[in-house]
């Protein structure tokens, strides 16, 4: 399952999931709750629609002056006793995270969540030089004990029903079973609260990293990354590299923004603003904080200014609950950290042009993902440009370059068009049933498709003789 | 004022009533209708597949076509939106096209939207009997904002019972070419769509649309509904006689 | 070339050094005067109906008394931490808690010359009955949250590791919104110099089985605000000011 976890193979994973009725339903449960809360936050929030341009303009903002918000965010985190780290891809970052875990001597550590850690494969590379990486996150927590990836950005365990999760406790930790959520969350809690104690490294994502005052934002409800951020003598932060905001002012912005638009709550329970390591006087916190600032192809997409505005992500989720097609193959099926229309989008970065090349494809431009993005990114558009990119550089299949070559040489020959449509209506009744339906391979177990008219609207506009300009 | 029709691929192949229905109630409303032979596609099928260069061809080929038009209507959405895009600089048109595709993009439009917004009309002295459920097409309601247009004229319909999906805004499942690369994942959608109609228990659906349609037509014929598909044009120019 | 280089230069090259702070400055201002001012009407109601919207409770007081009497009804069995702000001690807050009725021990924390590392307080079965009465610098009526900052007076595990959590607030002290009080906040860090800054809006909580909502996932399962109508506590103060 491991190697078959990439976005090459996203349609036979899709077909797998396609006919699981539960997944469906609890994957519908899920999205309808998140999106339903957030049509409520949102619409008490008349000023929304200038928020999102003032936010994306912020994003974009901070990308033409990336440089100077770096150094500036650079300098301040050192100031404040934080050491400031680069990675250039997953590799160098988990290396780094290692050496200082390494140095701490300890072999646990806990994480709470982090796209950019699952981005990067950190919990395995920890997991392959005896590290145990625990998730504390419950959903995180849920799929780590399941052996699985997360399925959605936020909800990472939405896939399973309350009875997948306490089967899999009375398995995994020898509990009598329960699918009573408090029940289970309690014992997540009782288990979960001794790593805290125990780990000597907690690693987080980060939200949002303020330039002018070099402090780190991470946004969560649990308090896992309270605790992972408090508690353990070392915190590692993972930052993209991205991910900068120029002050509180813009972060009270986009703060107004995240949870709105992830679960629809008007603030997650706790936003841990952190300026660096505990203080001489303070009497808890880390007595060392790492920021790790990430690139892993972040730069490649923001010299491509086409895709640059992918980078104004702010990963709340939205257009994952919103997309009719993460609706119906669920998150696994991406085989990527990032699922949905966004990860489609990043695809092709993350994986690599030949494997990510599928995901762009499995969307039907219904805009539904840009219509809701908090930031405007328009994913069908950057979806658009990847098939661009992929036709351009001739990976499409050969029998669509050589349908599409004979379309484009139909479409300016009004002759042939019009003959085209003669001869396909011609044919038509070699391959229709008896109730004039075409029988189509693909299509025709679940879906019929009409045959042609029997007479073209130009065939019939011509024998009217009516007025053709 | 004259109308030049543009009739979309597929409705031409497929729905050529449907082409006629918007002449008709065109015509009922005193507008003289022309139609030029030489039109073929908006090349949204190229476009969308990533073949932006066959894509130009088509776009170079309508603009030829239409670019004296003094307002074009065509009865889809999704085709207009193409059109409309043709100056964005998605497609890499010659300075000369996309000067004509800049002049002509307020030209062009999807036909409840060109009766409504253009010509202020709301009533045109249709009957069409029964509970009507309205599809909500995506590129015409993200791309060009059409949404109460096609409820505003439904509500005027003698007869004719609007009922609203549980779900509006949600895609049926087609997008192109993407139900013949994604068959399975085009069908699951649909079917998710299915459910929305089945509960509103409805005589039709129907949208600006006829790609749509198509979709919705083909999983409801397989579950043997008696619901049937019917382009918001058919609608319009219906008048209740059989 | 080490990542950090490759990297910075790798940005440079695409967007240079970009236009100057000064530009930037003025940039941003330019985007910001784009948004409108958000307006909260009626802040007080707003912001405890905020704080029950996100799962918390909110009381109004008048008294450093009365205070310790709503805690005790907030939490009237199991042990009580109070958090070592000068202006409790000035009030006597955590006797007047002792006094008020109830059953469980009322420790100050952190307590002066504290042989105990906080994590062992917090981290024994003691802590797990316990509630954490802390200060909160501002509350927001917009979001129902309120801020907490780290200071030598009160430690982060007091708000963490309990289960439940109140935090004294100052009714003058509720802004609109979050970005109504960024001046403030920032003045505030400039004289105080926190380790961190949190942000609490209601109890730990979790959606994560079912979308079934669980409170007390990893921190509190309870979170109230209790609001000092007066005498007026000095908001300076409250992280101790001076250091």
């Amino acid at each position: 399952m491991k190697e078959l976890f990439s976005p090459r193979w996203f349609k036979s994973r899709a077909s797998e999931s396609l006919p699981d009725e539960a997944l469906r339903r609890n994957i519908e449960r899920a999205t309808e709750t998140a999106l339903k809360k957030r049509a409520d936050v949102v619409g008490a929030f008349p000023e929304w629609e200038s928020y999102r341009t003032a936010a994306r303009a912020v994003k974009e903002h901070v990308l033409e002056n990336l440089s100077s918000y770096l150094a500036s965010f650079e300098e301040h985190a050192r100031a404040n006793g934080s050491t400031v780290l680069y990675a250039r891809d997953g590799v160098e970052a988990c290396a780094l995270v290692m050496d200082i875990v390494l140095s701490a001597g300890t072999r646990t550590v806990v994480k709470s969540k982090s796209m950019t850690s699952e981005e990067i494969g950190l919990s395995a590379a920890l997991g392959r030089s005896g590290i145990q990486a625990v998730e504390t996150d419950l959903g995180e927590y849920i799929v780590q004990l399941a052996g699985e990836p997360p399925s959605h950005i936020t909800a990472p365990a939405l896939h399973k029903s309350r009875r997948d999760i306490g089967r899999l406790f009375e398995q995994k930790l020898g509990l009598p079973y329960s699918d009573e959520p408090e029940t289970l969350t309690a014992v997540a809690r009782s288990v979960l609260r001794d790593r805290f104690f125990e780990a000597g490294v907690g690693i987080s994502g980060v939200n949002f990293g303020l330039a002018d005052s070099g402090a780190i934002c991470v946004v969560e409800n649990e308090g896992n990354a309270r605790m992972a951020t408090t508690l353990p003598p070392v915190h590692i932060a993972l930052m993209g590299v991205e991910k900068l905001l120029p002050d509180m002012r813009c972060l009270a912005l986009f703060l107004d923004m995240l949870a709105r638009s992830a679960t629809g709550q008007r603030l997650s329970s706790y936003t841990s603003i952190i300026r660096g390591p505990k203080r001489a006087d303070e009497w808890d916190g880390p007595d060392v904080l790492y920021i790790i600032i990430l690139d892993n192809g972040r730069t490649d997409i923001f010299a491509d200014s086409r895709f640059r505005s992918v980078l104004s992500c702010i990963r709340c989720g939205a257009c994952l609950n919103v997309c009719p097609v993460y609706r119906v193959v669920g998150g696994h099926a991406y085989g990527s950290a990032y699922p949905g229309p966004i990860g489609a989008v990043l695809a092709p970065f993350f994986h690599g042009k030949e494997d990510g090349r599928h995901l762009p494809y499995a969307s039907s431009l219904c805009g539904a993902c840009a219509e809701i993005c908090p930031v405007r990114i328009d994913i069908p558009r950057l979806l658009l440009l990847h098939r661009g990119e992929t036709v351009r550089e001739r990976r499409a299949p050969l029998i669509e370059r050589f349908l599409m070559k004979a379309y484009a040489c139909v479409v300016k020959r009004p002759a042939l068009y019009a003959l085209t449509g003669h001869l396909l209506r011609a044919f038509a009744p070699l391959a229709t049933d008896e109730h004039g339906l075409l029988r189509i391979p693909t299509r025709a177990k679940t879906r019929t498709f009409p045959a042609p008219a029997e007479k073209t609207f130009r065939e019939i506009w011509k024998e009217e003789g009516i007025g053709s300009t | 004022m004259k109308v030049s029709l543009f009739i979309p691929c597929l409705t031409d192949l497929f729905f050529p009533s449907t082409a006629w229905s918007v002449v008709r109630v065109l015509e009922r409303l005193g507008i003289d209708v022309v139609y030029d032979p030489r039109q073929t596609c908006c090349g949204q099928p190229a476009f969308n597949t990533g073949y932006h260069r066959d894509a130009v061809v088509c776009a170079e080929h309508f603009l030829d076509v239409f670019h004296e038009a003094e307002c074009i209507v065509a009865p889809s959405g999704s085709c207009v939106a193409m059109i409309r895009d043709y100056s964005s600089g998605m497609l890499r048109l010659p300075d000369r096209y996309r000067r004509l595709a800049e002049r002509l993009k307020d030209r062009v439009w999807e036909f409840t939207s060109f009766l409504v917004d253009h010509l202020g009309v709301t009533e045109v002295d249709a009957e069409f009997p029964g509970r009507v459920a309205l599809h909500d097409s995506c590129h015409a309601l993200r791309l060009l904002g059409i949404r109460a247009q096609p409820r505003a004229l439904l509500k005027r319909v003698r007869g004719l019972e609007l009922v609203e999906l549980g779900r509006t805004g949600v895609c049926c499942g087609f997008g192109g070419t993407f139900a013949v690369k994604f068959a399975d994942i085009s069908t699951e959608i649909g079917k998710e769509k299915i459910r929305d109609i089945l509960d509103a228990q409805v005589r039709t659906v129907t949208a600006v649309d006829s790609s749509c349609l198509m979709q919705i037509d083909g999983l409801l014929r397989k579950t043997g509904s008696t619901t049937t598909t019917v382009h918001i044009a058919d609608i319009l120019a219906s008048t209740g006689q059989p | 070339m080490g990542a950090r280089e490759d990297i910075l230069h790798r940005i440079r090259s695409i967007v240079g050094d970009g236009p100057g702070t000064e530009c930037a400055r003025s940039e941003l201002q330019e985007i910001f005067r784009g948004i409108p001012i958000r307006r909260i009407e009626e802040v007080i109601p707003t912001f405890c109906r905020h704080v029950n919207e996100a799962g918390g409770e909110t009381s109004i007081v008048h008294s450093w008394a009365e205070a310790a009497h709503r805690v005790r009804d907030i939490h009237p069995s199991g042990p009580v931490f109070v958090a070592a702000h000068p202006e409790f001690r000035e009030a006597g807050f955590s006797s007047l808690i002792q006094s008020a009725s109830g059953r469980g021990e009322v420790l100050e924390v952190p307590e002066e010359g504290m042989e105990l590392q906080v994590r062992d307080v917090f981290g024994s079965v003691f802590a797990r009955n316990a509630a954490g009465v802390g200060r909160a610098l501002y509350g927001f009526a917009d979001s129902g949250a309120v801020l907490l900052v780290s200071s030598p007076f009160e430690c982060r595990s007091l708000s963490l590791l309990v289960a439940t959590h109140i935090a004294v607030l100052h009714e003058s002290a509720i802004f609109p919104t979050f970005a109504d009080a960024v001046e403030s906040i920032e003045e505030y860090v400039r004289t105080s110099s926190p380790g961190a800054l949190t942000l609490v809006a209601g109890p730990s909580k979790t959606a994560d089985i079912e979308k079934v909502l669980v409170t007390g996932v990893h921190g509190p399962s309870r979170f109230a605000v209790v609001i000092f109508q007066n005498p007026p506590l000095a908001s300076s103060t409250v992280g101790g000011g001076t250091r």
